[in-house]
């Protein structure tokens, strides 16, 4: 049984990831901290019940999410967007045809982090519906597994793995029209001469 | 079909299991198509299995792959380097957008925050 005066202690080391991830969910500052708020109440709460030595940072974002969904929500619910399933595996890879690693003598990793600012990044994330957003954040910015992520919205594997899809072509889709836009990315793929 | 420029870069990292990145090579980012390509023997490496490995590349990266079909892919990579780039390309966004989204709390939220959950304030209902 978990001992809640080391909450706080216990707690500390996420909560920068929790900020960001409440910021990604609420879009706004004033709602992250009133869901980080409602979040932590109710996880302190429910401290004594947790088990020591499990995943707690898990456990943390389960709460997180809930707490999103039952308050945040938006009450209309958009349909999936089934026509990013025609959106190609390759889309933003394909239309990345001007970067040159070798000739600007840096690493293809420096190329691909100057293409995107944090504000595209964070944009083009919440800008998402927002059961891609979701799953998207869960995977890609915090890391989590798609059993973790299935047990803590309490959906099939199945579904989490097709909205990460969907959601990772959007996600390309909208980092794409920014990097078009500085001329960065073509409209269409980039074809190699054979 | 694909041009293989250079000479085969380091072999891709196996993946590692329970959900880690891998990064494979250096890649040149750049708009191959993936129709194919030579693997190191000159072998012509079919289409068909580009198109196979491309469309779990997330499952793989992921590290959800079962075993089999992980080392399937894994040899695939070996051999195929626009495919391998490719992998390699989807890794680094995912590190760029980890990256970029990370986050500090502001402390005048984290002192309410913690001023919350103090010894006496979460305990009333």
């Amino acid at each position: 049984m978990a001992d809640q005066a080391t909450f706080s202690e216990q707690v500390e080391p996420f909560m920068d990831a929790l900020y960001g991830a409440a910021m990604r969910m609420t879009r706004n500052p004033a709602d992250a901290e009133d869901l980080l708020q409602e979040t932590f109440l109710r996880a302190y709460r429910g401290f004594p019940r947790f088990t020591e030595g499990t995943n707690l940072r898990a456990w943390l974002y389960r709460i997180l999410t809930n707490t999103y969904i039952n308050t945040y929500r938006a009450r209309q619910r958009r349909p999936e967007q089934t026509e990013l399933d025609e959106v190609e595996d390759l889309y933003l890879y394909r239309r990345l045809g001007g970067l040159e690693a070798a000739s600007l003598g840096r690493s293809a990793e420096d190329e691909l982090m100057d293409l995107f600012t944090e504000a595209e990044v964070k944009e083009a994330i919440e800008s998402l519906p927002e059961n891609y957003r979701i799953a998207v954040l869960l995977a890609d910015v915090e890391g989590f597994a798609y059993k973790e992520i299935a047990e803590m919205l309490d959906i099939p594997i199945g579904t989490v793995m097709s909205r990460l899809h969907r959601g990772r072509k959007a996600l390309q889709k909208s980092l794409h029209t920014f990097a078009a836009a500085r001329g960065l990315a073509s409209a269409d793929p980039v074809v190699v001469d054979t | 079909m694909a041009e293989q420029d250079e000479p085969q870069e380091s072999p891709a990292h196996p993946p590692s299991a329970g959900g880690q990145r891998h990064v494979g090579a250096q890649p040149q980012v750049g708009g191959q198509p993936l129709v194919g390509g030579l693997d190191e023997g000159g072998e012509h490496v079919h289409e068909a299995e580009c198109e196979d490995a491309v469309s779990i590349l997330w499952e793989y990266l992921d590290g959800e792959l079962d075993n089999v079909t992980m080392v399937r892919v894994r040899e695939h990579l070996e051999r195929c380097s626009p495919c391998l780039e490719a992998f390699d390309f989807h890794a680094e966004l995912r590190h760029v957008v980890q990256h970029r989204c990370t986050e500090s709390m502001p402390s005048d939220v984290r002192g309410r925050l913690l001023d919350l959950i103090g010894d006496d304030n979460a305990t009333t209902a």
